[in-house]
């Protein structure tokens, strides 16, 4: 067991993080609407062009690094599917689907991450799990401000995928959605760090008082705690139980830091101007992802303990 | 980065696995009996047994009776044991810390005398760190102890003192110097608890009996060849042990193993099929499993050499919320049931309730990992 980097893993991570320094993060999240952004074609065809999205198959990498990758998308403010590109689709398909590709489940009702963009949906549902290619349409565009552009998605129909498992299938996207929240939940409380060390209140910065350092340090425990559990998960090739307690603990670490964030950075955390709501925004999103189906936390009580409910 | 075991340390947890399903067929521990002379006494002959095998120190040095394994097996043997409800007792404060601490800092006479008792198990200690007025604020603690010839003669109390009762040994903070700055004064003394003026009174607790003493130490003369490390320069050498102590314990391993048994108790009562209470236990099952984790990136740090980070303070309280995580769902599990005096969710909300408390404060946690690992500034 190693929780440091190898030299391999550490060369993917910097390359990623260059290419995603230059065509990703708050500035490019800004010039393609902000809170209300359009989908980034253009980094996605830099990070497939990278092979940064085949990891999960590569010839040495594997699902520790697709997730690594989804992560550090993620913390970057990567508006393209690089988790469902990364964990879900190698796992089901031996050849690309046409991009963008959204994911959902067959009773979803709303609105759906890069709905309207897609051209590939793969739908889980209650026995099979399928594939639609719809043709992009801003009709099916949705007005929202959380971060991903949205869109609605008729769910109905397409093909089913053969051999794909509706629990693996779920379990794959459960560790993409645990590493997004992982790499959002990081890059909200690494922001609101930075500001609480300098915004200076009664002659001192307000990080200087104990009632925040503890609320903080609760808070770095919950991201800690999940970004390990959610690299364990992956490494060990997301079995269900594993996957589901990843989620579960980077949902309560996303509920907390929602809204804790922007307690700690006051009225500047809701301007446009300040960078905390692209991030922010975006956990309530993935956090509503996440309780499709089943909520991972009954999930992981279900493969742990057979618990169901009649 | 990967996160699989080797198959020694494998093959490790399966041979312990293997003795402890033998060896603990009717032993259920409950956390009220802790320090009951009754428990003692049982993890006395348990721990004569793990130690003939070379498994009550498997981490230490092989001068000292250990064989020097990573610090993994010592993490392994840590969750096996916690996971059937610890029945080393109190060795596991020797095994963990206050041998390393003697290694580190101890004159050849103390380790000839107290290294071989620990890796053989049949010796007990307790901690004499906390008094009437320093708690979290250990560095304020009074307990004099003026130098005489060769001796040290020791006026002072001790307070919330585990397994005094049952110790031989207390590794005991004294002020040696009290005008010093409050660090700079404190010496550590092994001293034995027979020592004439070393007067040992129960306290009654909530948390079961021979929980806690008091230690009161009047006129207590102490021969210097018990000092451990530099007089005065006590608190260096209980800084590293503190590091030890806040993850020696693998608590998640308890919780979860308790949240298991609750789990299966509740479900033969048909209550869990509630959506609320599967939420309930699936999150409490997820702390445990990060707490898990938290102590893992601790133990990579030991296995690799390098110093004591502050994630140390991170996997403490982790196993914190961990405790109270579980804790809060025992009620929900067993229902009213769970008031009766030794059951499970008794038990576990007990367990809940003292752990922010024991070695070291939850909320000094937090301290130090916003100072430390947020580089929050001071206050």
């Amino acid at each position: 067991m190693r929780f440091d980097l190898d030299d391999d893993q550490r060369g993917l991570l910097d390359a990623i993080t260059t290419l995603l320094q230059r065509h990703a993060g708050p500035g490019r999240m800004r010039a393609i609407g902000g809170a209300r952004p359009s989908y980034d074609a253009g980094l996605e065809a830099a990070l497939t062009e990278g092979g940064y999205l085949d990891c999960l198959v590569g010839p040495d990498t594997g699902p520790l690094e697709a997730a690594l990758v989804t992560e550090t998308a993620a913390r970057f403010l990567a508006v393209a599917p690089v988790g469902v590109r990364s964990l879900v689709v190698p796992a089901l398909f031996t050849e690309p689907l046409p991009s963008p590709v959204a994911i959902t489940t067959h009773d979803h009702t709303g609105p759906v991450r890069y709905g309207a963009d897609a051209r590939s949906v793969i739908v889980v549902g209650s026995t099979d799990v399928r594939l639609l290619s719809p043709t992009p349409s801003a009709d099916r565009r949705c007005a929202s401000d959380y971060g991903y552009p949205m869109g609605t998605i008729d769910a109905r129909g397409g093909e089913v995928i053969a051999d794909a498992s509706v629990e693996t299938t779920l379990a794959f996207w459960q560790v993409a959605l645990a590493a997004e929240l992982v790499g959002s939940t990081t890059a909200a409380l690494d922001l609101t760090l930075n500001y609480v060390r300098e915004r200076q209140q009664f002659g001192r910065p307000v990080g200087a008082f104990q009632a925040l350092q503890h609320r903080l340090a609760e808070m770095s425990i919950l991201v800690e705690g999940s970004r390990w559990l959610t690299r364990e998960a992956a490494w060990l090739g997301m079995p269900v139980e594993a996957s589901a307690a990843a989620l579960t603990h980077a949902m309560t670490a996303g509920r907390r830091i929602m809204f804790e964030t922007h307690q700690m950075t006051g009225a500047m955390g809701f301007t446009t101007e300040y960078d905390l709501h692209l991030s922010t925004m975006r956990i309530p999103a993935l956090l509503l992802e996440a309780e499709e189906m089943i909520s991972p936390s009954r999930r992981l009580a279900a493969a742990r303990w057979s618990l169901t409910s009649s | 980065m990967e996160f699989g075991w080797s198959a020694e340390d494998a093959t490790f947890r399966k041979e312990i696995n293997e003795f402890l399903a033998t060896e603990l067929i009717d032993w259920t521990p409950s956390q009220r009996q802790l320090g009951s002379q009754d428990n003692v006494q049982k993890s006395r002959e348990f721990n004569a047994k793990l130690a003939s095998r070379g498994w009550l120190t498997p981490h230490w040095p092989t001068e000292y009776g250990g064989r020097e394994t990573s610090p993994w097996q010592h993490i392994i043997m840590g969750e096996e044991m916690w996971s059937v409800g610890e029945p080393r007792g109190p060795q596991y404060m020797n095994v963990n810390w206050i041998g390393p601490s003697i290694m580190a800092h101890g004159t050849p006479e103390q380790k000839r005398e107290h290294l071989p008792r620990i890796a053989a198990g049949d010796v007990i200690w307790c901690q004499g760190f906390s008094e009437p007025d320093a708690g979290s604020d250990l560095a304020s603690l009074r307990t004099r102890a003026v130098r005489d010839g060769s001796e040290f003669v020791v006026t002072g109390r001790k307070l919330w003192t585990s397994y005094a009762s049952s110790a031989e040994f207390c590794y005991l903070l004294v002020r040696t110097d009290p005008e010093a700055e409050a660090h700079q004064g404190i010496s550590v003394l092994l001293t034995p608890t027979s020592t004439p003026g070393f007067e040992i009174r129960p306290v009654e607790s909530m948390l079961g009996d021979h929980a806690f003493h008091e230690l009161v130490f009047t006129d207590m003369r102490v021969p210097d060849s018990c000092l451990l490390g530099p007089e005065n320069g006590g608190w260096r050498v209980i800084r590293e042990v503190l590091a030890f102590e806040r993850v020696g314990a693998p608590r998640y391993a308890r919780a979860a193993l308790m949240l298991d048994r609750m789990v299966a108790l509740a479900r033969e009562r048909g209550v869990t099929d509630s959506p609320v209470i599967q939420e309930h236990v699936g999150a409490a099952r997820a702390a445990c499993e990060a707490a898990r984790m938290l102590v893992y990136r601790v133990i990579d740090e030991r296995a690799q050499g390098l110093p004591a980070s502050p994630n140390v303070y991170r996997a403490r309280a982790a196993m914190v919320q961990a405790e109270r995580a579980v804790g809060q769902v025992a009620g929900e599990l067993l229902g009213p049931e769970g008031l009766m005096s030794g059951s499970l969710a008794d038990d576990q909300l007990r367990k809940s309730m003292v752990a922010g408390v024991a070695a070291g404060t939850y909320e000094m946690q937090l301290n130090s990992v916003a100072r430390l690992a947020l580089k929050l500034p001071q206050g």
